[in-house]
């Protein structure tokens, strides 16, 4: 059963990833604007204009292009990276591992957190460490991730050089260390979305008739947080993890700048200043692609929390 | 009695009422008000209240440390922080507003013509908005922005051509509860028009929680932009601009910290007025 409410998912993704394509084409077809004057600045004669959108097949027809474009990119080619003069996916492969790293680093460190701080709240519920912990959002939310990341950069790279002030460091312990600000930032951002939502699902779960079964039978503590409460409250704040991952990857790209890490961020902006078509589009797709792997990956994880879905 | 009594009654009591809306704020939503309209006001008369030209360059007085002169001290070619930072208000309230506003045109009546008719049209704004939804705003304005070139009116169309999204979504969902109420059906028996129906009898009735959604909206696109104007790829130096002036300052962190510090800080404080004011507003909707 499970596996065939897995496989419906995955059918879904594929026409979802169909209507990508269709749509990021027909968007540029729409807007004013040109590809091949982005290439070359303001400056461009009419007749390089001319040449590139022959190299490029944006002279034929729409249909024509579109199919050009769509079997393309089910090769995987995502065309030719001017900067590099590689293959773009080649380029974005290399990239792709550094900013899969710092969101998952970002999501381990937010869920920590997040579950701590909920956890406290809920427990003293109504006493001023709630009432703190529930104002976190208010400052939280207009929070840019950007200025988040300069500000850790400056007081706990530059001035008391606890961490690398940017790039990575080679090794495990490197890595860890040199992500730990940049995903930080991150982190403040989505702790302060995702707190309040497991606060009131955790007093819910904690009014609920099989953690009063629990207690009755004296288990308390930790273990009745662990055991009976988080797995059950988790629930729809996973759902909302889910829904927020597209920002999460987004706040990513733009912290990856700010502390030059080597990850799809930083070749998103080289590829814009470098007038890099290529890359920049393929970045996006490629985002859109993970986007949908990881909305999957919590429809997996959704299911085996509450065995029920799937099943209906 | 006189008629002027009878007259003035009705709007005596309508004060009175608007008075006492107010004073049923919570001091909360009082703060959050009163963030947002210095912000306002700063914006509007930016030039009066700036001691200086925030463009004018004083190489002599590059980096000078916060004085009476310059409160925030000068930056790397010597213009006035202060002023710069006043200035700047226009452009990212300017920009914010008008391109979630767009964004919130175009959303609500894609979403009341979806909600509405249903059928065809329905299908296809749904499909789009589901589509959308799965795409990092993020790659795809810096994509657009590509195309478009920099600038304030790219900006402003790259919000528009990803913002609606969301809107469309909530406009539909409540137009779909508010199409079946009796007061619709009332209104169509009364030999309305659907053009009519919608804009008096349907709209009104959705606009509470599209404006909530659009003051929520507002704090993520001056983050955005600002983020685009810091990554050089939104709003070009030597415009004014918060997010540009983050980055301006980055490279003196050690020496001179409040060129970064500050602009971000009005960033932040301007984002809790109106979480404040959209707290305030969603909760006395609930109560």
């Amino acid at each position: 059963m499970r596996w065939r409410f897995l496989g419906r998912r995955l059918g879904q993704a594929v026409i979802t990833l169909w209507g990508l394509t269709v749509v990021v084409f027909l968007m540029f077809q729409a807007l004013p604007g040109n590809a091949a004057a982005a290439m070359f600045g303001a400056r461009t004669s009419q007749a390089d204009i001319k040449r590139v959108n022959h190299e490029l097949g944006l002279d034929k027809p729409l249909w024509t292009q579109y199919w050009h474009y769509l079997t393309h990119l089910l090769r995987g080619d995502l065309g030719t990276s001017i900067t590099y003069n590689r293959p773009a996916r080649e380029v974005i492969f290399d990239a792709l591992p550094t900013t899969v790293e710092l969101a998952a680093y970002a999501v381990v460190l937010t869920a920590i957190v997040t579950v701590v701080l909920a956890t406290v709240a809920a427990m003293q519920r109504d006493k001023p460490i709630d009432h703190l912990i529930r104002s976190v959002p208010v400052a939280g939310l207009g929070l840019p991730t950007f200025w988040i990341g300069t500000m850790l950069l400056f007081v706990f790279a530059l001035k008391f050089q606890l961490f690398p002030a940017g790039g990575v460091q080679p090794g495990f312990t490197g890595l860890i260390s040199s992500m730990f600000l940049p995903a930080c930032a991150l982190a403040i951002l989505f702790t302060a979305i995702l707190v309040r939502s497991l606060r009131s699902s955790l007093l819910e779960v904690l009014d609920s008739d099989h953690v009063l079964t629990a207690r009755s039978k004296g288990v308390h503590g930790v273990r009745l947080v662990l055991r009976h409460v988080l797995p059950n409250a988790a629930i729809p704040t996973i759902t909302l993890v889910g829904l927020i991952f597209a920002g999460l990857l987004g706040g990513a790209l733009i912290v990856e700048s700010v502390f030059a890490l080597p990850g799809l961020g930083s070749l998103l902006i080289n590829g814009f200043h470098a007038h890099d078509f290529a890359l920049v589009q393929g970045i996006t797709m490629i985002s859109a692609v993970g986007i949908l792997l990881v909305n999957i990956l919590i429809d997996v994880l959704y299911s085996i929390l509450d065995p029920r879905v799937g099943l209906s | 009695m006189s008629t002027a009594e009878v007259v003035v009654g009705p709007a005596l009591e309508e004060r009175a009422a608007r008075v006492r809306s107010v004073r049923e704020w919570s001091w909360a939503m009082r703060i959050g008000v009163a963030i947002v309209s210095c912000y306002l006001i700063v914006a509007v008369f930016a030039p009066l209240i700036a001691p200086y030209d925030p463009l004018r360059q004083n190489i002599p007085n590059l980096l000078a440390s916060p004085s009476w002169g310059h409160v925030l001290g000068t930056d790397r070619l010597g213009r006035d922080v202060f002023s710069r930072l006043l200035y700047a208000s226009r452009y990212d309230l300017l920009l914010a507003v008008s391109g979630t506003l767009l964004s919130l045109l175009l959303g609500a009546f894609l979403g009341l013509v979806a909600g509405y008719f249903r059928g065809v049209v329905d299908i296809v704004v749904s499909r789009i908005v589901d589509l959308l939804l799965t795409i990092p705003i993020y790659p795809l304005l810096v994509l657009l922005l590509f195309t478009l070139g920099s600038g304030a009116a790219s900006v402003i169309t790259a919000f528009a051509v990803t913002g609606w999204v969301s809107y469309a979504r909530l406009a539909r969902s409540q137009v779909l509860v508010t199409r079946e109420q009796d007061f619709v059906a009332a209104a169509k028996l009364g030999g309305l028009g659907n053009a009519r129906v919608m804009a008096k009898h349907v709209l009104p009735n959705i606009t509470a929680q599209l404006l909530v959604l659009w003051a929520s909206d507002i704090v993520m696109a001056i983050g955005t932009i600002a983020a685009l104007g810091y990554l050089g790829i939104g709003i070009q130096p030597p415009t004014p601009e918060w997010g540009v002036m983050v980055q301006d300052g980055q490279d003196f962190l050690l020496t001179n910290w409040w060129l970064s510090v500050a602009p971000g800080l009005i960033i932040v404080v301007l984002g809790i007025g109106l979480a404040l004011i959209s707290d305030g507003v969603v909760g006395r909707r609930r109560r």
